[in-house]
């Protein structure tokens, strides 16, 4: 809670509109002890009295009553109006959500239906309606506001329901004795409340709204009773002679609602675990790049080498490395695997190869990436595009959502040459796109170059994703976790292809994956990653056969792997280090079987013997 | 997609008919005897007998129903009492005032709200974002009613750059510029609210959709960056601002009652505060179905465009 | 021999297919078609197959989540229908794929593990204290760990919790989702390891459903292979790498990766549509020892060799 109240604080809007909203909601308590004077008290000596004109502040109206007692009065009650609906439609309309999310079927239809067939009119239709029907007044118009905004907290609350219902921990908690009451008193609520909350502070000053619409209209507040709403609508008659009769209490709607919203807002963004993380902040098309200045550029024979390259993290002015100092070279038609678990930043260095990482919050601060001997880290936007697609292309993890749902696979594969190469007709283009999906092995291509992803299997998917990759004959082509979403089987076929396509094409692969099985097939060199460095590296079957590193070693022992007869895989003891923690020395010593206290004293260097290096003080002697 | 349109078509008929039920309820629940009141309350009782009679309203409410719609279906809305006219006539007059300022102000919205949601999104946290953002908080926090009267204030009686009020002048007018010279301050202030709830809706989804995987994938192909904006991240963000649109339509229509007061366009939503005033509930009863057979048609346009703009749903 | 600790029969669990719209067809999704199985006490029991073959259905049907259409499901010689829901939930508990999801995400650690030793085993606050103090040592993790919020823990931590909030009902049965494929290998294998200590510790039988053959090979006594929706084999998981009867387990091992293997391609493999099944054996147009009858008839599960039981016309000679 105290967390929320900081949080809403700290936002300067919200503070702003929370401010507004107690001074407003201040006055309006204390109105019956200010003295003011009668504000149904007419007066018609004192029509139309300018303000601050003998002792009336904000002068007088058109009956020669007081503008501001009236005004403060009427605030009074249109606030106190516009929370009572609210509070009645959310009540009504949550409770409606909450059954309709938690019993569906059946009930969920009836009620949605119902609910959908409300939604039908317009809002202020349905308002005119009951009102109609009741006759003018302000309780009407509080009942009519409230019937007419119950649809929006049904749908919101039973959409939420419905996700939180099929999640495990409600089939955990059943699974632990709870009833179908128990379990929405004790797992949904706690839940929904947020949600309910946030629905009641966004909606509230649209209620308040509505309400002085109405009585503006006339069919609210009927005299002597008045709120802020039919201040205004009996002001208007002389809004051109006596402007300020419509101007004092039209701004006092105005600041009312501009307060509840801007606290709304800043109570949704508090409560909205998604900006906290960053993860609503818009991702530039190139990653930002800081380095020192004067980097040489050593020339190289290697398509590609990587020095020295550094991508960090900036969240909440914590810099947090991702990635440390991350050699390597790949030559033209080899293919390099990195070798890591999740976190160990191998993704990272993927996509900082071509400026891909999410901006913000990842930084490139420091390294050269040298492809054919030009640093592509110091090159502007346009340059980088250039080269992305067209010279080092890219394969992605999830193929059910790296491909754009809404475009044809025609359309996908061909807009990959076309912004590459503008002066191609369409017609030229289609038919390479189908040469490219015969390739990868697709049955009829004519058929999908006209289907959308959905429609394909997740191989399918796969081998499209091969497809658009391959499309402008790049040197490089950059594979993070190709196979990991799919089934062996397809994961099989897509190596086959993938293996084939490049063999046959001269090209080189970069291949990243967690699972040592999979990369021993595929690639001719092998770089291990842990917490976010490089800890060895050398030809694979070299590596495998004999790790210089203690990870390497432990890696292979806790992979299990079928038909080796060895029983249980040998598990790693304790955890990754988290990357904002990291010490001196090595960062694999408190999990290492062959720790001695010389690990922890500086950073570790890397060591090379004939091909191959890594970073251990242990040179490679693992046998003890 | 035929087959779908066409279902989709069948299913407002219960949609339809829900509406017409719960009007009807509400309208029957209306205290006292419409006889009386059309009469007066001298009348006697035998003159009350022979209109409940004529009215239809000695018989069960359910079979009254029945009645009640298949007159409807004929076009027969009943009679307003207040104008003693048949209330289609005065619907369909007045319509079509109503139908061209809302028409004005949701095009208007939409246009406005989009462009700023991604201009907004795209330049986040940037000169232009603040700008926007403070814009629109004012613009969803004012009174339609309030911005208008003082847009008449400033533009119409300071500046004297628009007429204050009315559809045409009252004198010499009548042709297409004097229309849109009567039009643009109305449609503007309700345009504003509905644009403010659009800009929001927009930015927010089009930030969402910038951290999806395929706006990362259309980047690695080199896609440039104008094109990922529109043709990846816009068409994409589309298929959750149009529902968002078939909303502001409802909340359009329904701003356009207080404007229609305020700047006295002669439309329906002017025509029903009127009704109400007067209790001439046939007159209420005929608006507001109009107006939500209007809007559940509309909707049904904004779902047939979905399904051009979604592959996934057609299926 | 001793009799079975859970004997299914016939199990069945469709689900309804939401209408695109009113007036269409009503369509069914044949999830878990007539499998038959029985798993002896203290035995690791492995379930294996790929996506969307009805491994996770099938396991959420057996501990009650799901309801099962025809077909019973025994335990201890009494049909799960009649026992009542705790009695069940004290005899068979879950430990779900998503370690992370399985937990209350607005509740501490040890609100979410006090539920069942509080609503099933009727305990009172010391000695629900005694037990989880217990149950945390056993699992192997801090007792702090108790009073963070499950945002605030990793997904080995929280697969430790998932297995320790199973145990704390007291049941002997554990059926295990896929409960390691979310994790990095070296915490695979700490799982693992840990799985191994507590069975033999509480004496426990498993069902241990996976996608990762070498997984299943290592771990499990006996192994059923799934495929769409049927048991295809079942046979001890010692003979899953090169003594498997069905083609289909052949496939899956051949195509399993190994650090020494070559590159291995089948291309047919799109799976049949689970909406519309075809008339045969399901794997028929991807096997490559299909004959005439595959096409027409399914074929029965049946029992083939010494404790190989396998649903194929043609079985791969060994």
């Amino acid at each position: 809670m105290r967390v929320l109240y900081k949080k809403i604080i700290r936002n300067r809007l919200a503070g702003f509109g929370a401010a507004l909203v107690s001074i407003i909601c201040f006055l309006s308590l204390i109105t019956p002890f200010l003295g003011l004077p009668d504000p149904n008290v007419i007066d018609t000596s004192k029509r139309f009295m300018m303000p601050l004109v003998d002792g009336y502040i904000f002068g007088a109206d058109h009956l020669g009553r007081d503008i501001l007692s009236r005004l403060l009065w009427g605030t009074r009650l249109s606030i106190f109006v516009g929370l009572v609906a609210a509070l009645i439609a959310a009540s009504i309309g949550s409770v409606i959500g909450i059954l309709a999310g938690l019993y569906g079927g059946k009930a969920d239809t009836l009620l949605m239906r119902s609910i959908d067939v409300l939604m039908a009119f317009p809002y202020i239709l349905l308002a005119l309606a009951i009102v109609a029907v009741l006759g003018p007044g302000l309780m009407n118009a509080l009942i009519a506001v409230a019937i007419v905004n119950i649809p929006f907290f049904a749908r919101n609350v039973r959409g939420v329901t419905l996700s939180l219902v099929q999640s495990d921990f409600i089939a955990a908690a059943r699974l632990s004795g709870r009833n179908t009451f128990s379990i929405l008193l004790f797992e949904l609520l706690p839940n929904l409340v947020s949600v309910i909350i946030v629905a009641f502070s966004t909606t509230i000053g649209w209620m308040i709204l509505e309400t002085a619409g109405l009585s503006f209209l006339g069919l609210g507040s009927q005299p002597p009773q008045s709120d802020l709403g039919s201040m205004l609508g009996e002001a208007r008659a002389a809004l051109i002679t006596h402007p300020h009769t419509s101007f004092i209490p039209g701004l006092m709607i105005f600041a009312i609602v501009m307060g509840i919203n801007l606290l709304g807002d800043g109570i949704r963004d508090a409560l909205d675990p998604r900006l906290a993380k960053g993860m609503l902040r818009r991702s530039q098309p190139i990653t930002y790049i800081d380095r020192q200045k004067n980097i040489s550029l050593p020339n190289t024979i290697n398509l590609i080498s990587v020095n020295d390259l550094q991508t960090e993290f900036q969240i909440d002015n914590k810099k947090i490395k991702a990635i440390r100092n991350v050699s390597f070279s790949i030559e033209k038609g080899q293919c390099l695997a990195i070798v890591g678990e999740s976190g160990s930043g191998k993704s990272v260095t993927a996509l900082s190869l071509t400026g891909l990482v999410a901006s913000p919050p990842a930084v490139i601060s420091g390294g050269v990436v040298n492809f054919q001997n030009i640093d592509i880290l110091s090159l502007n936007y346009e340059e980088i595009r250039k080269i992305r697609g067209k010279k080092i292309s890219y394969i992605f993890q999830d193929p059910n959502s790296s491909l754009h749902p809404l475009h044809s696979i025609g359309d996908q594969l061909i807009e990959v040459m076309l912004v590459h190469e503008s002066k191609f007709k369409r017609h030229i283009l289609e038919e390479r796109a189908i040469q490219l999906l015969k390739d990868v092995m697709i049955a009829n291509p004519e058929r999908v170059m006209n289907s959308y992803p959905h429609e394909l299997s997740g191989g399918m998917r796969q081998r499209i994703g091969i497809a658009i990759a391959l499309a402008n004959d790049p040197e490089l082509i950059i594979a993070d976790e190709p196979t990991t979403a799919l089934d062996v089987t397809v994961q099989a076929q897509i190596l086959d292809i993938l293996n084939r396509l490049r063999i046959q094409r001269g090209l080189s692969l970069l291949f990243i994956s967690h699972d040592m099985n999979v990369i021993a097939s595929i690639s001719d060199k092998i770089a291990i990653m842990y917490a976010g460095q490089i800890i060895e590296t050398g030809p694979t079957q070299e590596v495998l056969d004999q790790p210089f590193h203690p990870y390497t070693k432990a890696l292979l022992a806790c992979s299990p792997q079928i038909g080796s007869s060895l029983g249980l895989p040998k598990p790693i003891k304790g955890m990754p280090p988290l990357m904002e923690e990291l010490s001196e020395g090595c960062s694999f010593a408190p999990r290492c079987s062959y720790f001695t206290k010389d690990c922890n004293k500086e950073p570790i260097v890397l060591s090379t013997i004939e091909n191959r290096s890594f970073r251990c003080i242990k040179k490679g002697s693992l046998d003890a | 997609m035929p087959r779908y349109i066409f279902f989709r078509i069948l299913s407002i008929i219960p949609v339809l008919l829900g509406l017409t039920l719960i009007v009807f309820i509400i309208m029957s629940l209306i205290p006292g005897d419409p006889a009386t009141a059309i009469l007066g309350s001298y009348a006697t009782p035998e003159n009350v007998a022979r209109l409940n009679q004529q009215l239809g309203l000695d018989k069960p409410l359910f079979q009254r129903y029945f009645i009640w719609l298949s007159n409807l279906i004929q076009g027969d809305f009943g009679r307003s009492m207040s104008l003693n006219r048949p209330v289609i006539d005065e619907i369909l007059e007045r319509f079509s005032a109503t139908l061209i300022l809302s028409g004005t102000a949701f095009v208007l919205c939409s246009f406005i709200g989009i462009l700023a949601g991604v201009i907004s999104a795209t330049r986040q946290y940037g000169l232009a974002d603040k700008l926007i953002t403070l814009t629109v908080l004012i613009g969803i926090s004012i009174p339609s009613f309030f911005l208008g009267m003082m847009m008449i204030l400033y533009f119409a009686v300071r500046l004297r750059w628009f007429p204050a009020s009315g559809m045409y002048a009252l004198y010499g007018g009548g042709d297409f510029i004097d229309l849109l010279n009567h039009l643009i301050m109305p449609a503007v202030a309700l345009a504003i609210v509905a644009a403010g709830v659009i800009a929001r809706l927009s930015r927010a989804a089009m930030l969402e959709v910038l951290r999806l995987d395929f706006i990362r994938t259309a980047r690695a192909k080199g896609v440039p960056e104008k094109r990922v904006i529109i043709r990846h991240a816009l068409r994409y963000s589309m298929v959750s601002i149009l529902p968002i649109l078939g909303l502001q339509a409802g909340f359009v229509l329904s701003g356009a009652v207080y404007i229609e007061i305020v700047f006295q366009w002669p439309g329906v939503g002017r025509m029903m505060v009127d009704a109400i005033l007067a209790r001439d509930i046939m007159l209420v009863q005929g608006g507001v179905l109009f107006v939500a057979a209007c809007y559940v048609i509309f909707n049904i346009i904004v779902d047939v465009v979905q399904l051009w703009l979604d592959p996934r749903i057609r299926s | 021999m001793p009799k079975p600790i859970i004997q299914i029969k016939n199990l069945c669990k469709n689900f309804s297919i939401k209408q695109a719209s009113l007036l269409g067809p009503k369509q069914v999704l044949k999830a878990v078609k007539n499998v038959s199985l029985d798993v002896k006490k203290g035995e690791i029991f492995g379930i294996i197959g790929e996506s969307g073959c009805g491994k996770s259905t099938l396991a959420r049907t057996i501990v009650g989540i799901y309801k099962a259409d025809s077909g019973t499901v025994k335990l201890n010689e009494n049909s799960i229908e009649n026992i009542i829901s705790k009695e069940l939930n004290r005899t068979i508990q879950y430990v779900f794929q998503d370690p992370l999801g399985s937990l209350n995400p607005r509740k501490t650690i040890r609100q979410n593990l006090q539920t069942p030793l509080h609503l099933l085993l009727g305990l009172n606050s010391h000695q629900i204290n005694q037990k989880l103090t217990e149950m945390m040592e056993a699992v192997g993790l801090p007792l702090r760990t108790m009073y963070q919020y499950p945002h605030e823990i990793s997904g080995g931590q929280a697969q430790r919790i998932g297995i320790a909030r199973a145990l704390l009902a007291g049941s002997q049965i554990l059926v295990l989702d896929e409960p390691v494929s979310a994790l990095d290998v070296s915490v695979q294998a700490q799982i693992l390891e840990l799985l191994i200590n507590l069975k033999d510790k509480f004496s426990l039988t498993y069902i241990f459903i996976s996608h990762d053959l070498a997984v299943i090979e290592a771990f499990c006594n006996r192994v059923a292979v799934m495929y769409y929706g049927e048991i295809a084999e079942v046979l001890p998981a010692t003979k899953l790498y090169s003594q498997s009867l069905h083609p289909y387990t052949n496939l899956l091992a051949r195509t399993a990766p190994r650090l020494d293997n070559e590159i291995h391609t089948e291309f047919q493999i799109e799976l049949p549509d689970p909406l519309k099944p075809p008339l045969g054996c399901a794997f028929a147009p991807r096997c490559s020892n299909v004959g005439e009858r595959c096409k027409e008839f399914s074929p029965e599960l049946r029992l083939l060799k010494e404790n190989s039981y396998v649903a194929c016309h043609y079985p791969t000679k060994q």
